[in-house]
C-alpha cells in the first residue's frame, strides 16, 4: 500500500515535469486588447414623451425638445432626427420594439409619458433604454406645476448624461452674468439671470449703476459681486429669492473681485489700500474680516479649492502678474504659473483636479487651465479677448466671453458669452438677448 | 554523479518500506519526493554545464513569435468598393460590410425587467409583436446562420481565408529588389531611386504597426493549422475598435481597464458580454459608465457577428477583451 503511494507520488511528479516541460498553458483564452474606439457622440433617439390629451402631448414633445438640445449641445450626444423613427412610441408601450430602433443606429432611447394630474399638475415619467443591450438603464418620474417643465426636461438630460458618462450632469443650472447695451461711452450693465440654456432670461438689477463680476453662492440662492452703486466699487450680496441688496463687510476703500467659499460662511475679496491690494475672508454671519495677504502688491481674484482648504489667486507680487495657491488662512503663497505672458482670473474646478485661467501672451488671450501644482497647462481657445472663466458644475465645460473686434484697427466688436468643452473642442454661443460678459455658473438647482 | 545519489536513494527507499516500522514511512516518502524532485528538476533544466564555456553571446534579438497570416487584413484599404450603401461612416479598410441588417436575431440577454426605478409599469407587457427577435435566451448554436454568412462574405471583398492575395506581396518586393540591383548606367540608378521613392506609395497597405497584439499566452499549442494568427486578430480588434464608442474626457479616464468576458457563438455573434469586475461596475459610475459602453460593443450591429475564422472555433468560442482608452486620451 505504501508502495502505491510512492508510485503515485513518483507519478506525479512525472506528470508534473512533463507539464512544466511542455509549458503548453492547461487552458488559454484568447484575449484581445482594445486600446483605442470612436470618439463620438453617442446616437440617441428621443422621441416625444406621449401623452393622452393635447396639452400633454405638446408638454411631451416640449420636453423631449428641451431633453435633446441639452444633450446635442454638450457635443456627447447625437439626437437622431425624429423623422427617421420607425416606431411611434405610445403610452400604452411598456418596452420599446428594439429593432426598430437598433435599424436606425440609436445606442440609447428615451421614452417617457406626460399626464396632467387632478390638482393640476403634472407627472413626467422616463426611461433611458439601452437599445443594445435591450436593458433599461434608468428611469424616474417627477410631478411639478406646469411652469416648471424646462427644469424637469434638465433633471432629465441631467440623469441620462450621468448614466451614460459617469459623469454628473450640469444641465439643471443657472447662469448669472453682465448684460451690456448702449453705446461704448454709455455702457448700461446690468446683472442678469438665465438658465443654463439661455432660457428664462430676467434682468436682477436695473442698470443705473454699473455691476461686474457677479458670483453664485453655493446654494446658487445668492450672488455676491461688484457695485459702483454708492460711487466707489464695493462689494454686494444679492438675494434671488427676496431681491435684496446689501453691502458686504464695512471696508475702508474699494473692494472688488469677490467669491463665496464652498461652505458658503465665508466671502473672499480683494481690497485696495494705498495702491496695493490685498485678500482678506469676511464671515457672514460675524461679518468679521480677516486678513490673508499682506504684499505690496496687486492681490486679486482669488477662488478656494473645491474642499475650501486652499485659494488660488493671481499677483503681481513676482514682478509680473501669475497664479498663486496657499492655505485658505492665508500664510505664503506658492507660485504655480511659469509659462511665458501674465495670468489672470484662476477658477478652481469643482471636481478639484484643474484651474481654469486668462492668459495673456503676445497681444492675445488665452483661457486655459492647468494643474493646481501648476503642471499641464493647456490653453483651450484663444482671441483678440476671452476672459473669464467659469466652471460647469461637474467641473466638465468652462464658460466666458469672448469680443471680436469688428474693423481691421482692432476697435468695436461686441462681448458675447461663449462655452467650451474641457478637451477644448465644442465651442458654442450661448445666446443672450443682449451682449454679455462676465458670466458665472451656478451649482446644480438641487 | 548526482544521478548516481538519487537512484541509489530511489532503489533503497521502493525496498525499505515494507518490513520497516511505520514511524520510518512518513521521512521515506519525503526523501523520496525530494530526491525526485531533485531528479525532476535535473529533467527540466539539464545538467549543469560547469566547464563547457558559455556559448559566445550572440547579439540578442528580440523576435516576437507570432503567427503572421500571408497579409495583415486588418487595415488594407478595399480595392473595388462594391458596398450596398456606402455608409458615411469611416472609409477603414475592409470595414465589416455588415450593413444594418434588419435580421441579426440577437440573442437577448434577458427580457428587460420594466420597472427597476420609481417608473411604474402597470400594463402587462404587450405580448410582442412580431418582432423578429427570437426570445430563447441561449439559443443552440444553430448551423443555420453558419454557411450562408461565410459566403456572403465572401462576396464582400474581405480575404478570409484564401491566399490568393500574396500576388500584391509578390509583386512589391521583387521591384524593389530588381532597382537595386540594376547595374545599369548612373541614369537608370537616379531614374530609379526616384521611382522608387514615389511607387510605393500607392501600393503598400498602410499597416499599422501590428503591434505584438497576441499575447504569447494566448497562443495555445496546437497544431499550426489551427492557432490563431496576429492578423486575424487583429482584424477582430480593428472591428471591435469601430464598435467601441468611448466615453471621452472623463476624469482618469486613461487608467480605467475594462475585462469582458465574451462568449461567442460560432457564426461569430456574441452571445453573450459579462464585465468581470461586477463588484467596481455597482460602485463606481466612471467604471458603469466605460464598461457598459465595451459591452454595448458587442451588440453593435458592426460587430455582429465578430469577424473570426470559422474553422478555428474552438480557440475563440471564449473571448477575453481588454478595453482600455489609453491609446486615445
Amino acid at each position: 500500500m505504501k508502495k502505491n503511494r510512492l508510485i503515485l507520488a513518483g507519478a506525479l511528479i512525472a506528470a508534473l515535469a512533463s507539464q512544466l516541460h511542455a509549458g503548453a498553458p492547461a487552458r488559454a483564452e484568447l484575449r484581445i486588447d482594445i486600446t483605442r474606439g470612436k470618439i463620438e457622440p453617442v446616437p440617441i433617439a428621443i422621441p416625444a414623451l406621449a401623452g393622452g390629451a393635447a396639452n400633454e402631448s405638446q408638454a411631451g414633445q416640449d420636453l423631449a425638445g428641451v431633453v435633446s438640445a441639452d444633450l446635442e449641445r454638450s457635443g456627447l450626444f447625437r439626437p437622431l432626427d425624429p423623422r427617421s423613427f420607425i416606431q411611434n412610441v405610445s403610452v400604452a408601450d411598456v418596452q420599446p420594439r428594439f429593432g426598430d430602433w437598433r435599424q436606425i443606429n440609436a445606442q440609447a432611447l428615451v421614452t417617457g409619458t406626460v399626464k396632467t394630474q387632478g390638482d393640476g399638475r403634472l407627472r413626467v415619467e422616463f426611461r433611458l433604454w439601452d437599445v443594445f443591450a435591450e436593458q433599461q438603464l434608468s428611469g424616474y418620474g417627477y410631478t411639478t406645476t406646469q411652469q416648471n417643465w424646462r427644469r424637469i426636461a434638465h433633471i432629465v438630460a441631467d440623469e441620462i448624461y450621468k448614466r451614460i458618462t459617469g459623469e454628473e450632469g450640469y444641465f439643471d443650472s443657472r447662469i448669472v452674468y453682465v448684460s451690456e447695451s448702449g453705446p461704448p461711452d454709455k455702457r448700461v450693465k446690468r446683472l442678469a439671470l438665465m438658465d443654463q440654456d439661455g432660457a428664462n432670461n430676467r434682468y436682477l438689477t436695473d442698470g443705473r449703476s454699473l455691476v461686474l463680476t457677479p458670483r453664485f453662492s453655493p446654494t446658487a440662492q445668492e450672488i455676491t459681486y461688484l457695485s459702483y452703486a454708492k460711487g466707489s466699487p464695493r462689494v454686494y450680496l444679492f438675494n434671488i429669492d427676496t431681491g435684496q441688496q446689501e453691502v458686504v463687510g464695512d471696508f475702508p476703500g474699494m473692494t472688488f473681485a469677490p467669491r463665496f467659499s464652498p461652505d458658503g460662511n465665508r466671502v473672499v475679496l480683494s481690497r485696495a489700500e494705498n495702491g496695493v491690494s490685498n485678500l482678506f475672508a469676511l464671515d457672514l454671519r460675524t461679518r468679521r474680516p480677516t486678513r490673508l495677504t499682506d504684499s505690496q502688491a496687486i492681490d486679486t481674484s482669488p477662488s478656494f479649492a473645491p474642499d475650501g482648504s486652499k485659494i488660488v489667486f493671481n499677483s503681481d507680487r513676482g514682478g509680473s502678474q501669475q497664479l498663486y495657491v496657499m492655505s485658505a488662512d492665508g500664510g505664503e503663497a506658492k507660485r504655480i504659473s511659469f509659462g511665458s505672458g501674465k495670468y489672470g482670473t484662476p477658477v478652481w474646478s469643482p471636481r478639484g483636479d484643474l484651474i481654469a485661467f486668462t492668459k495673456i501672451d503676445g497681444g492675445s488671450f488665452f483661457i486655459g487651465v492647468m494643474r493646481p501644482d501648476g503642471s499641464g497647462e493647456r490653453l483651450l481657445t484663444r482671441d483678440f479677448l476671452v476672459e473669464g472663466p467659469t466652471w460647469a458644475p461637474n467641473g466638465r465645460v468652462l464658460m466666458y466671453f469672448r469680443q471680436s473686434p469688428s474693423d481691421s484697427r482692432g476697435h468695436g466688436g461686441s462681448p458675447r458669452l461663449y462655452s467650451i468643452d474641457l478637451t477644448g473642442s465644442n465651442q458654442r454661443e450661448v445666446t443672450t438677448p443682449m451682449d454679455a460678459s462676465d458670466p458665472a455658473w451656478s451649482p446644480l438647482l438641487r | 554523479m548526482s544521478v548516481a545519489t538519487a537512484v541509489s536513494g530511489l532503489t533503497e527507499e521502493t525496498v525499505a518500506p515494507d518490513e520497516m516500522p511505520d514511524a520510518v514511512a512518513p521521512r521515506g516518502i519525503a526523501l523520496s519526493v525530494a530526491l525526485h524532485l531533485v531528479l525532476g528538476s535535473l529533467f527540466i533544466f539539464g545538467l549543469p554545464r560547469l566547464f563547457t564555456p558559455p556559448p559566445p553571446e550572440d547579439m540578442p534579438v528580440a523576435v516576437e513569435l507570432v503567427t503572421i497570416a500571408p497579409e495583415t487584413r486588418a487595415t488594407r484599404p478595399n480595392p473595388n468598393p462594391p458596398r450596398p450603401d456606402a455608409k458615411p461612416e469611416v472609409p477603414t479598410a475592409d470595414a465589416p460590410v455588415t450593413k444594418p441588417e434588419p435580421e441579426p436575431p440577437v440573442p437577448t440577454p434577458v427580457p428587460p425587467p420594466s420597472a427597476e426605478a420609481p417608473p411604474p409599469a402597470p400594463e402587462p407587457p404587450r405580448p410582442p409583436e412580431p418582432k423578429p427577435t427570437p426570445p430563447p435566451l441561449l439559443k443552440p448554436p444553430e448551423p443555420k446562420p453558419e454557411p450562408p454568412k461565410p459566403s456572403e462574405k465572401a462576396e464582400a471583398p474581405r480575404p478570409r481565408e484564401k491566399p490568393e492575395p500574396p500576388q500584391q506581396m509578390a509583386k512589391n518586393e521583387p521591384k524593389g529588389e530588381q532597382k537595386k540591383y540594376d547595374p545599369g548606367q548612373f541614369e537608370t540608378l537616379l531614374k530609379n531611386l526616384a521611382m522608387q521613392s514615389t511607387a510605393p506609395s500607392p501600393d503598400p497597405p498602410p499597416q499599422r504597426p501590428r503591434v505584438a497584439s497576441a499575447r504569447p499566452s494566448s497562443q495555445p499549442r496546437a497544431p499550426l493549422g489551427s492557432q490563431i494568427t496576429a492578423s486575424e486578430v487583429d482584424l477582430v480588434r480593428q472591428q471591435i475598435t469601430r464598435c467601441w464608442n468611448v466615453p471621452a474626457g472623463a476624469r482618469d479616464a486613461k487608467d480605467l481597464v475594462v475585462e469582458v468576458r465574451v462568449a461567442v457563438d460560432p457564426d461569430g455573434t456574441v452571445r453573450q458580454a459579462t464585465i468581470v469586475d461586477q463588484g467596481r461596475l455597482s460602485s463606481d459610475p466612471f467604471y458603469r459608465a466605460a464598461a457598459e459602453s465595451a459591452r454595448r460593443a458587442f451588440f453593435n450591429p458592426l460587430c455582429r457577428p465578430l469577424h473570426l475564422p470559422p474553422d478555428k472555433y474552438a480557440i475563440w468560442k471564449d473571448l477575453v477583451v481588454d478595453f482600455s482608452p489609453k491609446d486615445i486620451l
